[in-house]
């Protein structure tokens, strides 16, 4: 028994040497090419002849049994290298031929605000890669932003002459609160007659936005302009609604009527540029027309349904219009939590916890 | 190299004083004066990080800056434990790796704030951080042990070899399952964050290859008891080696860009 411990102890130990090198290698190429090299037949092979290892432990050394933490920490790295190869790809598609469980392992969802889907798309490819049995629908989506010292911004949008015809282009707007300002190049004239660093928007009956009012728990501004052109002159606020970074204010009116609307002019509130501090999209996920559950996912806070995980992964960076989410298969996870709990209660135990019983017991 | 004139970097300039004269106090075997010293140290550098974390709003462990004050600090009491929990003495070295560990915070890292970016919005955030650094701190302690035992077995002094050995084996069991803490949590904390427990990442890596190393002593001293002392110091020195890597290089260096970037 003593040389097979002796021998189990040297394989563990090669074991440990060949892991560590492939990873300092893995370091080097980065994290995508160190997933491929990891998941790559060798490496597979690695994998399973360390999962044996540590089954033979058990067989082998008595005092793995005996010590409880060290029994602890051996289950534990046995449950998290099956927890891991559980929700590999190839665990995925193991699990596909053997028990007919056709998951889907990872992928993407883009789902724009009121509508659902069920389509889980390729991360590179954007190809649908397959359907999960249930839809999610985005309500909304929003980011909020860490409170910034500097005023929103004012850019007017306007056609600019280029060749023989013209393109779209925009001009900032250097504002200050009860003064006027030039817009470009252009005649245009903005007057700021108020302006709220933290408001709400307020809209009539009908939805449209009639002002603002301060409103300390806003990350959002507001903004009274009169803008005028030669002899037309338009008044009115400028007010995102709540998790928008921008706004739009209509200079039509400003036009010859035998050109409104043709080109577009808009004044545009912007806000500066601040860090976002969360991005958040209200979920509900739907089986049939039913909707199941609903969640507010965010950064650390993913929802959890029917076997899969979806994590508030990017967004619609021009219009916020719709939301980005990733999808990952919960295959595996269970097996690898008990893992990771027993590898720190039994390192725990072996180091800490049995030493300092063996000194009480020497003491008495 | 920039020194910081503010209420903070004079606080954390003082730390690191009263640690270097608590040093050179207690190689003189002026044990009192010196734990006085080394006591004093830490009330300044604990302050130093209390002002820091109310500045900015947060456990301060979000930069580089942010954990070496905080690892500064958390040296004194790590040092009484090793003494009158471990028996393991060596407090004028303790003094010196606090002092040692608040300079590059004092005068090379930018103390320059950053709002948290959403994906260190976690409660899982200070305990991966804080067992990270507890380990680190011990593991330190651990390499000049190691150190100390290459030196006195190359001496030929086999008696002081053997309790530098002794002291090592212990710190390591120690600072391991803190490794293995902090290894988890941050598993747990990439699940929730990123969508995987393991992302491949850079810094991941050379964690796991840190906590390899450790596991390997572990085994190498199962084996062969203190048989093989000299091959266990080695691997404390390699584990050591990729603490630094872990702890600088994938932070300072664009060669292994990845998912820890910010930190």
């Amino acid at each position: 028994m003593a040389r097979g411990r002796q021998v189990g102890l040297g394989l563990t130990l090669g074991a440990l040497g060949v892991l560590a090198s492939v990873s300092i290698v893995g370091a080097f190429l980065g994290a995508e090419r160190a997933r491929a090299m990891f998941n790559s037949q060798p490496l597979v092979a690695f994998w399973i002849l360390l999962a044996g290892l540590l089954v033979a432990g058990f067989f082998l050394m008595p005092r793995l049994v005996r010590s409880p933490g060290l029994a602890a920490m051996h289950l534990g790295a046995l449950l998290v290298l099956v927890g891991g190869m559980g929700g590999s790809d190839l665990g995925h598609r193991l699990a596909g031929r053997l028990f007919g469980a056709a998951k889907i392992p990872h992928g993407y969802m883009a789902v724009e605000e009121g509508d659902a889907t069920d389509a889980v798309r390729d991360s590179e490819t954007g190809e649908t890669i397959g359907r999960l049995p249930f839809r999610i629908r985005l309500e909304d989506f929003r980011i909020e932003y860490y409170p910034s010292d500097r005023p929103w911004e004012l850019w007017l949008e306007r056609p600019v002459v280029f060749g023989e015809g013209f393109e779209m282009g925009m001009a900032p707007v250097a504002w200050r609160e009860g003064e006027e300002a030039s817009a470009g190049e252009s005649q245009i004239r903005v007057r700021v007659v108020r302006y709220l660093s933290a408001a709400a928007p307020v809209y009539d009956g009908a939805g449209g936005l009639v002002g603002a009012e301060a409103d300390a728990g806003s990350d959002a501004a507001a903004m009274e302009v009169i803008v005028s052109l030669g002899e037309r002159s338009v008044h009115g606020w400028l007010a995102p609604a709540k998790g928008e970074s921008r706004t739009a204010f209509s200079l039509a009116p400003l036009l010859p009527d035998e050109v409104r609307g043709h080109p577009a002019l808009a004044l545009w509130f912007v806000r500066p540029p601040s860090m976002p501090k969360d991005y958040f999209s209200d979920l509900a996920v739907l089986e049939g027309e039913r909707t199941m559950a609903r969640k507010t996912i965010e950064v650390n806070h993913p929802l959890h349904w029917g076997g899969y995980h979806f994590y508030q992964a990017g967004y619609d960076e021009a219009a916020g219009q719709y939301t980005i989410l990733l999808v990952r298969s919960a295959s595996g996870l269970t097996a690898a939590y008990v893992g990771f709990a027993l590898l720190v209660a039994g390192a725990m135990a072996r180091c800490w916890v049995e030493p300092a019983v063996r000194k009480l017991k020497g003491r008495a | 190299m920039t020194v910081q004139f503010s209420i903070l970097g004079i606080m954390m300039m003082v730390a690191l004083v009263l640690d270097a004269m608590a040093f050179i106090v207690l190689l003189t075997r002026a044990r009192r004066a010196g734990l006085g010293l080394f006591a004093a140290g830490f009330a300044s550098a604990a302050t130093a990080v209390v002002v820091r974390s109310v500045h900015v709003g947060h456990a301060p462990m979000q930069n580089l800056f942010e954990v070496f004050l905080l690892m500064g600090a958390l040296v004194f009491p790590l040092s009484l434990f090793f003494r009158y929990v471990l028996g393991v003495g060596g407090m004028a070295f303790d003094a010196l790796l606090a002092a040692g560990v608040l300079a590059p915070a004092v005068f090379v890292f930018s103390p320059e704030p950053a709002p948290l970016p959403p994906a260190l919005q976690s409660v899982l955030f200070v305990p991966h951080v804080a067992a990270y650094l507890a380990a680190y701190v011990v593991m330190a302690k651990v390499t000049v042990q190691a150190v100390w035992q290459l030196i006195t077995v190359a001496a030929g002094n086999a008696e002081v070899s053997a309790g530098a050995e002794r002291s090592a084996y212990r710190m390591v069991a120690l600072g391991f399952p803190l490794l293995t803490a902090g290894l988890v949590l941050g598993a747990v904390w990439g699940k929730q964050a990123w969508g995987d427990w393991w992302n491949w990442d850079p810094k991941e890596l050379w964690s796991l290859v840190t906590w390899l190393v450790f596991l390997a002593y572990l085994h190498l001293r199962a084996l062969g008891g203190r048989r093989w002392a000299t091959a266990g110091s080695v691997l404390v020195l390699a584990g050591a080696a990729c603490i630094l890597i872990t702890l600088f290089w994938v932070n300072l260096s664009r060669l292994f860009a990845g998912l820890h970037s910010y930190a």
